[in-house]
């Protein structure tokens, strides 16, 4: 599903170049939930933006579905360029829940869908179902700031879910929730890959976090922790 | 897909626009409505002081069109066949053959004089060309067989207080009473003032007329005219009936009511076109830095929202389209906003018209500018919004969504 190598990411601060990933290799299967863990700064939240096409990367190549994604740009043509591909197959779910505060909750999942040209009516029909699945039925209709931290972070998940992309990265989604919320969001995350089959890639830095993966990708200063894979990685 | 994109930048717009600030939406909409009133007030009113010049001319100094001297000629010689023959030609509705001469008009109760212009005409013929007899504001106009009798502006009757006249006059002369009249020609006479006349417009109550009867017997001016006013059905087609005169063989010089007025309202007008495309520049100007900085603040309050649009997968020209639409609909609402208040200000200034001296103006819409003015604001405030938001648009997804 997803094949890295030797990917680097290289920031400039000034004239300064900051390493966040030196080299990383890596692949992750088709249905699998897999957790990237590590210390903050070890590079885990660029990794998965590299992989997600919302960044892109120094060196190195990202096979997605034997697609070469990091040889996409934006410059080409509107069918084979990143921000298709992101709308075609990809799903995100964001630590800051990362919602339009101008749509409804019902909007702010259609939205995609709206966006890949399905009839509205279909659209609106898919995101209240999603949104019956993470149990926002009754909240379709508010604006997002009248709902709760958790609750916001449901309906990212929903708006991640309603094309049914091939992947979706989370990016430290339980890190503005309490324990109790975390929770309903990781079980939500688990009930998707459990169902609905779909490869899910998610960056916490939480060790309880940990049962709920498949497999876990230890991360340290820009570089896989072989170590400590081999050691908790499952 | 592409019309997708068009329909998802009108859906984030529209909801952009129903769930955004109200106060913000509200004061931009005035803001661009008094631009669209800063640009077409001036050319207002100076469509009201053209037309109510225009009208001035034509119903009071020179008819739909002037009949003058041949070069080097101070008078038309034949006159009254001139005249006779005028009356002859389709769509002629009225001819009055005038004489001018330059004289003192001395009032001999306080010894007050004016030197200007007297002209004469036949009463009954002015009559189907200007509107003086519908402007008496005391006493009565002339009539054919007048002598001894003089009709004057109220500027020239003037008032008793010097302070209260707007130009030299003789200084509060009333119907019935005797001012005396000293011709070129070195005769003088005394005249009873039969009526006063008020027009509104300085040059044309500054004037005085006595009877053809009278101006033939002093000057011996028979069949003599300095200038032959011609009466059309419509001022609007004066050229046409300048052209049908000159296939009826009129061999004088003709001027239209327009032709005749260029030269001495045309400066002023031209200055106040000027002080309007001045103002029209500095609106535009305005009016683009106010969308400018509207966008502007409004896209980088939502830098964070076009990056997370971005990064679920909407294109860059689809969140442009959106900030566009936006403008768009704050220009048409500021527009049809800042429309209703011309007509709201053409509607208060009709009904209390400002004095210019040619008359009371009432401020007249010129919609050809309108629509100009119009077609500009669009095009400023596009380039205005789009610039901000193709910024933002096209930076990095992630240092949007960083904010």
């Amino acid at each position: 599903m997803i094949e890295v190598e030797n990917l680097k990411k290289i920031y400039l601060l000034g004239k300064i170049e900051v390493p966040a990933l030196r080299g990383v290799s890596l692949s992750i299967q088709k249905g699998e939930f897999v957790g990237i863990m590590g210390p903050s700064g070890s590079g885990k939240s660029t990794l998965l933006h590299l992989l997600g096409l919302l960044d892109t990367p120094s060196s190195g190549t990202i096979l997605i579905g034997g697609t070469d994604v990091s040889a996409l740009h934006d410059s080409m043509l509107p069918h084979e360029d990143r921000t298709h591909f992101r709308l075609m197959h990809l799903g995100y779910v964001f630590q800051d829940y990362a919602l339009v505060t101008d749509l409804t909750v019902l909007e702010n999942v259609a939205i995609p869908a709206i966006m890949q040209g399905k009839p509205i009516d279909d659209c609106y029909s898919a995101a209240a179902n999603v949104l019956k699945k993470v149990g926002l039925e009754k909240r379709v209709d508010h604006l997002v700031y009248e709902l709760s931290g958790g609750e916001q972070q449901r309906v990212s998940i929903a708006r991640a879910l309603v094309n049914t992309p091939t992947i979706v990265f989370a990016d430290e989604p339980c890190a503005n929730l309490d324990t109790e919320n975390s929770r309903t969001i990781l079980e939500l995350f688990q009930a998707v890959n459990r169902e609905l089959g779909q490869t899910i890639v998610m960056v916490s830095h939480e060790p309880w976090h940990m049962e709920y993966f498949d497999r876990i990708i230890f991360i340290r200063d820009g570089l896989l922790d072989v170590e400590r894979i081999e050691k908790e990685g499952k | 897909m592409k019309s997708r994109g068009y329909f998802v930048s009108l859906y984030l717009a529209a909801r952009a626009i129903r769930r955004g600030n109200r106060g913000t939406l509200v004061l931009t909409i005035l803001i661009i409505a008094l631009v669209v009133v800063l640009m077409n007030f001036l050319s207002m009113i100076i469509g009201g002081v053209v037309y109510a010049y225009n009208q001035q001319m034509i119903t009071y100094q020179y008819g739909d069109l002037t009949i003058e001297p041949k070069d080097k000629k101070t008078v038309i010689e034949n006159a009254d066949s001139l005249t006779h023959r005028l009356e002859q030609v389709p769509g002629v509705t009225g001819v009055s053959s005038r004489f001018s001469t330059g004289v003192t008009i001395t009032n001999p109760k306080n010894g007050k004089f004016l030197s200007q212009s007297l002209t004469a005409f036949d009463p009954d013929d002015e009559k189907t060309v200007t509107q003086y007899n519908r402007k008496l504001v005391d006493g009565d106009f002339l009539s054919k067989g007048d002598t001894g009798q003089i009709l004057i502006g109220v500027l020239i009757a003037g008032n008793t207080d010097e302070a209260d006249d707007k130009v030299p006059s003789l200084g509060g002369v009333k119907v019935g009473d005797m001012v005396d009249v000293a011709y070129g020609n070195g005769v003088v006479k005394t005249y009873r003032v039969k009526g006063i006349f008020e027009t509104e417009g300085v040059l044309i109550d500054s004037s005085a007329f006595i009877s053809r009867k009278e101006m033939d017997s002093v000057m011996g001016t028979e069949g003599e005219a300095t200038a032959v006013l011609v009466k059309g059905t419509s001022s609007d087609n004066a050229a046409e009936l300048k052209n049908t005169l000159l296939e009826y063989g009129v061999q004088e010089p003709i001027k239209t009511w327009s032709e005749k007025g260029k030269g001495i309202l045309g400066d002023a007008i031209n200055s106040f076109q000027l002080l309007n495309r001045i103002m029209t520049v500095v609106s535009l100007v305005v009016a683009s830095v106010v969308v400018f900085i509207i966008t502007f603040i409004n896209i980088i309050n939502r830098r964070k929202q076009i990056g997370i649009l971005k990064a679920i997968g909407i294109r860059p020209q689809i969140i442009v389209g959106s900030y566009l639409l936006q403008v768009m609909f704050l220009c048409s609402c500021g527009a049809a906003v800042g429309v209703l208040m011309l007509y709201g200000i053409s509607g208060i200034l009709t009904l209390n018209p400002i004095k210019f001296p040619m008359g009371y103006i009432q401020p007249i819409i010129d919609y050809s500018g309108l629509a100009f003015s119009m077609v500009c604001l669009y095009v400023v405030s596009m380039i205005s919004g789009y610039i901000p938001a193709w910024q933002v648009a096209e930076e990095e997804i992630l240092d949007a969504m960083r904010g």
